[in-house]
């Protein structure tokens, strides 16, 4: 024969087959199979993902399965995750990550999805509009509060009058902030200065460009800014940059304040939705898409008079203070 | 339909669509021995750009068509950089993949674009209705295209010529020839195939985005990888028809692996385990068992 050689070849899709359908005929009892779809591994993300599962425990009664799948971005491993998700039978899959939501929206209208913290779930295409969602998809959305961000900024920084923001252009949801951010600070007659890196290597090039330029700085939830924040904060303390976001654990490594709430929150409210979803009670069409129900202000004061700021005498009373 | 058999024909789908991938990175690193990395990137700016135009003009047939020229372009870039500055074939590449980022992004302004409803397959094959079965007749269609086109191509005075600047450039400039030219057609082909690639997926996902195309180039090589040791021939339509073999064994390890519940983060160490391990067990068989013992305790 011409094609000998190919046999081994054929042999492995032969074996590799095999393998597969026996993998599938062994898992067959299920109690409730619950898929946990996440973009990237990242610290925020898995704390939401791990409230949404013992939150979800909490709510149902009886035994839950759940599994967890992390494309880490690559295309066609999004399609292979989304194409097992549509097709085994989940009571209902957690999406994090726009993206992935709207591969897996394209394979399934029956299977409910429940999004975790999605910036622009109408925007994406996702649900027809934020109050009533009308398909298999609903959720929790995670915009930054950045009106009361910035509010809490005129209360320690009276005087600022140029804010610039530091982002990755790459990450979809930075953009979103990014023109709330430009929005609100227009609203208060503040001057948005926007510095965009792409990689954690041009942050200190960056923040030194900024100097004399802003008053203060934002560090939105930009995974290319966090994922940097040691180094980020480090070079804007020598630069003498106050620098505010939207999370306790950056304020503890140095921010001067956050306003922000809980992904773990979410991750709850995301539980909650689900779990009234697969007991039946409601369905995905008619359940709104939910907003964090909480802001939290943390404010660090040793960081606050280093910089030789004064702290208003309200915050000792609404907000928290954390540092290291 | 059984679980199995859907995950199986979606995977199938798969595999045929990035088997044209494989193709176009077979054209660049086996043809014109161009190591082009630049479907990194150049993936998901075809993908932002025929999204765009499908969006402003509403036709899909249009938005595959621009991803398939910006695909020319990226190639004619990678061509002008390694011959023009005189930069070794990789780094041209990589500065392309760079730029193509910038690019995207600059063309979008975000980093991805949410598409319409609309599908240049299910336009060709109206009497279709579900996408699986249209993806999966429409790209096997696709694929029964593309070889004996590509054959063809390469058994005319030019595909000759694309074949010599591969394997004895001397002789291609002994010829009378510009190697530049040669090299855009050839980088053009397979970038231009990779480029309509992306747009068949993005317009299946029903998004494009800049980061597309992430694993795109690695997994193509792969495969490539895979096909040659697998389905080794001399003949150039067969190699083709490999590049689908190897694409689809590459998919479908990943599918077991899945199937396997293995911790997340985990995949890709698994499925390269799992390519080693063929590759070694094909290394076993060619050398025979104890040379290569032999060869190890060396």
């Amino acid at each position: 024969m011409k094609h000998s050689k190919w046999i081994p070849g054929i042999a492995i899709i032969g074996l590799l087959l095999t393998g597969i359908v026996f993998l599938n005929l062994n898992n067959s009892d299920k109690i409730y199979q619950v898929g946990i779809f996440q973009v990237v591994r990242h610290p925020v993300l898995d704390a939401m993902a791990e409230s949404f599962q013992n939150h979800l425990m909490e709510n149902l009664s009886g035994e839950i399965n759940f599994e967890t799948m992390v494309p880490e971005g690559d295309a066609s491993k999004t399609e292979q995750m989304a194409q097992k998700f549509a097709t085994e039978g989940y009571d209902l899959v957690f999406v994090i990550g726009t993206n992935l939501a709207q591969s897996l929206a394209k394979k399934t209208s029956t299977i409910p999805i429940v999004l975790g913290a999605a910036t622009d779930p109408e925007a994406a295409g996702l649900v027809q509009t934020w109050e009533h969602p009308g398909g298999n998809i609903t959720g929790t959305s995670d915009l930054s509060p950045v009106e009361s961000q910035l509010g809490r900024l005129a209360e320690i920084l009276p005087g600022a009058k140029r804010v610039g923001i530091i982002y990755n252009p790459s990450e979809d949801n930075s953009g979103i902030i990014v023109t709330r951010f430009k929005s609100q600070c227009e609203k208060r007659g503040i001057t948005p200065v926007t510095a965009t890196i792409s990689s954690q290597n041009e942050i200190r090039q960056t923040l030194v460009s900024l100097v004399g330029k802003v008053d203060a700085l934002y560090a939105p939830t930009d995974a290319t800014v966090q994922s940097a924040f040691p180094l980020l904060i480090k070079t804007a303390n020598e630069l003498r940059i106050p620098v505010f976001n939207c999370d306790e654990g950056t304020v503890k490594k140095g921010a001067i304040f956050s306003v922000g709430f809980d992904y773990m929150a979410l991750g709850r409210i995301s539980a909650e939705m689900a779990s009234m979803i697969i007991e039946g009670k409601h369905s995905p069409a008619n359940m709104p898409i939910r907003l964090a129900d909480q802001f939290i202000l943390f404010y660090n004061p040793n960081q606050i008079q280093q910089l030789d700021l004064d702290m208003p005498v309200t915050w000792k009373k609404e907000g928290k203070q954390t540092y290291e | 339909m059984n679980p199995i058999v859907t995950q199986l024909l979606y995977t199938l789908e798969m595999a045929l669509l990035f088997s044209v991938v494989t193709i176009g990175v077979f054209l660049s690193i086996r043809i014109l021995r161009f190591p082009d990395l630049s479907s990194e990137g150049g993936f998901g700016l075809c993908s932002i750009i025929a999204g765009i135009v499908f969006i402003k003009t509403g036709s899909t047939l249009l938005g595959a068509l621009s991803g398939f020229l910006a695909g020319i372009f990226i190639g004619t870039v990678t061509a002008v950089l390694a011959n023009s500055a005189r930069l070794p074939t990789i780094l041209a590449s990589i500065l392309t993949m760079t730029m193509c980022f910038s690019g995207g992004l600059l063309l979008a302004g975000k980093p991805s674009e949410t598409l319409p409803e609309g599908w240049i397959l299910k336009d060709m094959l109206p009497f279709l209705s579900s996408p699986l079965s249209i993806g999966i007749v429409g790209l096997a269609l696709v694929f029964a295209l593309l070889v004996p086109v590509l054959h063809a191509f390469f058994h005319t005075g030019s595909g000759y010529m694309l074949r010599i600047r591969g394997e004895n450039p001397p002789l291609c400039k002994e010829l009378g020839h510009n190697l530049l030219i040669w090299d855009i057609i050839g980088l053009g082909l397979s970038n231009g195939l990779i480029g309509f690639a992306a747009v068949l997926l993005s317009q299946r996902s029903g998004y494009a985005s800049i980061n597309m195309g992430r694993g795109v180039a690695i997994s193509a090589i792969a495969a490539i990888m895979l096909s040659e040791a697998l389905f080794p021939s001399k003949q150039l339509h067969w190699s083709l028809i490999a590049c689908f073999g190897g694409t689809l064994i590459l998919q479908l390890v990943r599918l077991l692996a899945l199937n396997f519940g293995i911790p997340d983060g985990g995949l890709d160490l698994v499925t390269s385990l799992i390519v080693i391990g063929f590759c070694w067990l094909n290394a076993i068989r060619k050398v025979g068992h104890p040379a290569l013992l032999a060869q190890i305790r060396m």
